[in-house]
């Protein structure tokens, strides 16, 4: 393999402590196993597979890594059906088409008009080839990678393993640096052991409440502090209950951002069932949960004696 | 991918020192059933080397990211490492650790459901022994009449079994896709048309068609493992496990009294282990049957991953459900909705010797697309013929 000398990225954190400082200092309140995964992933260059429910902050792992880094982040979202083209790169036909009857108006040779059109003026660059291309080297997120097919999972592997990409009318493109790669994944269907075996991995389950609180002080900095450990502890609280849709720290804030803009300073008070609908997004848990309100009171009264 | 030289080929590095240990450790971990091959020792070796070992946090964490990559699997580490690396106080013997632990390892993971399994390797012989104390009335009396359906096929009628599946399950199987193919009709594919007409520099001479090619379904397939289903739930374990081929994506759930996915645990290994490892897997094989309530699972936990109109949901049951036919009813119509049809195949439907008054439901409800015997290859061969006139 001709890879570089070294696996480590030229911009790599040198150790352990200083993830945790580049991380702190991008308002992201991770935790040793999170510091430990992005060091390892970096030193080691293997892409980061990262699980867990939806809404715990996997694609904003990439997102501060790319900051903390200071490199850019190219984000590669899967679905169902994602083929080759739309992650590689594509012809831009229209622009082609002008072309060449611009050039046939200037008389132009066909094999002069031919190199015209197939340059890289006429290249339109999907995620993946953008991240080979990128001058610096980027942080390349493969966004739910558990909703392409498995066939473009392969595809990605054989990607991953050489970091070229062939263009037949351009040749071979090679990689100028090789990526940070983050795979994230909500576990729709199973990813293939080849793609595991590849990968450093890290599950990120829901925040315990201390670490929720943290978040909430740093993205709200302005929040009443009763008020925000209230809505953790509330949250935790929710999170052990059977609901369709667990909500996850997006929806946490996004309530707490709500609560705060109410004015409220504790979580007595009418419009909070009201407010509801920004953390529970099922119409069941919903109601349920508006039901059931007195009764996480007491239970929060009887924790408090 | 292979490792940076510097570090692992370095003898100083205290890493160095750990491979022995870190060989041993990763045979304890394979015996508890991880997978790791050579490439995920040597990226632990090289990991270790990149973090402070002697503290005890980073040791198992970088241990654990490099070997254990699953969240299942994460548990099982878990354990492993507290035994393997067996030290209750916090640092750093650890690079003399002990060999004989690995031993001891090995044997723990094999225990727990071995019971269990043996259990089930015998019912399908002797099928009614009384099971449980709790089974619920309705789902209990199966009589023992199935003993030349299913419940055993000779080797022969296997190959032709196969036929029939790969046949049923191409029937079921279409759909119009999202990728194109090029046709003779349908809409202009303007790549390929300008492709072609470089040939004439560029003149625009002939256009190109592109049509989408039919794309396969996705199966969810719910088999019923309840004890009134005992010696078909076998055989019908390794109908579902030929359809794995056949369908884009599939997952298996069974369910007696609660729904469990057993999606990983078919996929991982060959058919007779997949199936000697599913009563590991689910805890309640051969209990009584809640199918609605099953089903109200599926719709909550995989609802939004699963279920979608290319999906196709094939129920196994015979149907003898503890709960109340509108419950059932109620479950199915939601069902309905979110798939694109439901089939339930049921092995005791048209059976002789079964007394038809004691059917469940399902035979006649209207959200069921299509429900067909499945009994033995006669019942199948019609299964086959059904769904093409239907499909």
């Amino acid at each position: 393999m001709s890879e570089p000398a070294t696996k480590a990225a030229p911009g790599a954190p040198r150790s352990l402590q200083a993830v945790a400082a580049q991380l702190g200092g991008q308002d992201y309140v991770g935790d040793d196993e999170i510091h430990m995964a992005i060091y390892l992933a970096t030193q080691l260059g293997k892409p980061l597979l990262i699980e867990g429910p939806a809404g715990v902050g996997k694609t904003e792992i990439a997102k501060a890594m790319a900051r903390a880094l200071d490199t850019d982040l190219i984000r590669l979202q899967c679905y169902e059906g994602l083929d080759a083209a739309q992650a590689l790169y594509e012809w831009n036909y229209p622009r082609q088409l002008l072309e060449i009857r611009l050039q046939e108006q200037n008389n132009a040779s066909s094999e002069a008009a031919q190199a015209r059109i197939f340059s890289e003026d006429f290249l339109l660059t999907r995620p993946l080839l953008a991240a080979i291309r990128h001058p610096k080297p980027p942080v390349l997120l493969i966004d739910e990678l558990d909703r392409a097919d498995e066939a473009f999972e392969s595809f990605l592997l054989e990607i991953f393993s050489d970091w070229q990409i062939s263009v037949p009318e351009l040749g071979t493109l090679k990689a100028r640096h090789i990526p940070t790669v983050v795979i994230t994944g909500n576990r729709t269907r199973a990813l293939a052991d080849a793609t595991r075996r590849r990968c450093m991995y890290l599950w990120i389950d829901y925040p315990a409440p201390h670490k929720e609180l943290d978040i909430i002080q740093r993205k709200l900095p302005h929040i009443d502090t009763t008020l925000a450990q209230n809505i953790c502890d509330y949250l935790a609280w929710v999170r052990s209950q059977s609901l369709a849709k667990v909500p996850g720290i997006a929806e946490s804030l996004d309530w707490a951002q709500a609560l705060t803009t109410l004015g409220e300073t504790d979580l007595h008070g009418n419009t909070l069932g009201l407010s509801l609908g920004l953390l529970f997004k099922d119409p069941e848990d919903l109601s349920e949960m508006r039901n059931r309100l007195a009764e996480y009171f007491e239970h929060a009264a009887g924790n408090n004696e | 991918m292979s490792t940076p030289q510097a570090t692992t080929n370095n003898p100083q590095s205290p890493a160095w020192a750990l491979t022995p240990s870190l060989v041993r450790f990763s045979q304890a971990l394979r015996a508890a059933g991880l997978t790791i091959g050579s490439g995920e020792t040597q990226d632990a070796l090289t990991a270790l080397a990149c973090v402070d070992a002697a503290v005890r946090d980073q040791f198992r964490l970088a241990l654990r990211q490099t070997l254990a990559k699953r969240q299942e699997d994460q548990a099982v580490f878990d354990r492993v490492f507290q035994d393997f690396w067996q030290i209750g106080a916090s640092e750093p013997e650890i690079i003399s650790a002990e060999t004989e632990n690995a031993d001891d390892v090995k044997e723990a993971p094999s225990t727990p459901g071995d019971a269990r399994t043996a259990a089930i390797a015998d019912s399908g012989k002797a099928v009614q022994t009384q099971h449980r104390d709790d089974r619920t009335s309705g789902a209990s009396q199966t009589p023992r009449l199935m003993q030349r359906d299913f419940a055993d096929v000779s080797d022969a009628e296997m190959a032709e079994l196969r036929e029939l599946i790969n046949l049923i399950g191409k029937r079921l199987a279409n759909r119009v896709g999202r990728r194109w193919r090029s046709t003779r009709q349908g809409a202009v594919d303007l790549r390929a048309t300008l492709r072609a007409s470089l040939a004439r520099g560029g003149e625009l001479w002939q256009l190109k068609h592109r049509r989408r090619r039919p794309q396969r379904l996705n199966l969810v397939v719910m088999a019923d493992v309840s004890h009134s289903m005992d010696s078909y739930s076998r055989f019908f374990l390794q109908f579902i496990y030929a359809f794995q081929d056949i369908f884009r994506r599939m997952d298996t759930f069974v369910f007696s009294t609660r729904l469990s996915r057993v999606t990983d645990a078919l996929r991982r290994g060959r058919l007779e282990q997949a199936l000697d490892a599913l009563p590991d897997a689910v805890e309640d094989w051969a209990g009584g049957t809640r199918i609605a309530e099953s089903i109200a699972q599926l719709l909550k936990n995989h609802g939004d991953n699963l279920l979608s109109q290319h999906t196709l949901v094939m129920i196994v049951s015979d149907g003898w459900d503890t709960a109340t036919p509108d419950e059932l009813d109620e479950q199915l119509r939601r069902l309905r909705q979110r798939c694109r049809k439901i089939l339930w195949l049921d092995p005791l439907r048209d059976h002789p010797g079964f007394f038809a008054s004691a059917a469940g439901m399902h035979t006649d409800s209207r959200w069921v697309d299509h429900c067909l015997a499945a009994r033995d290859l006669n019942s199948l061969r019609a299964l086959a013929a059904t769904l093409e006139k239907t499909a």
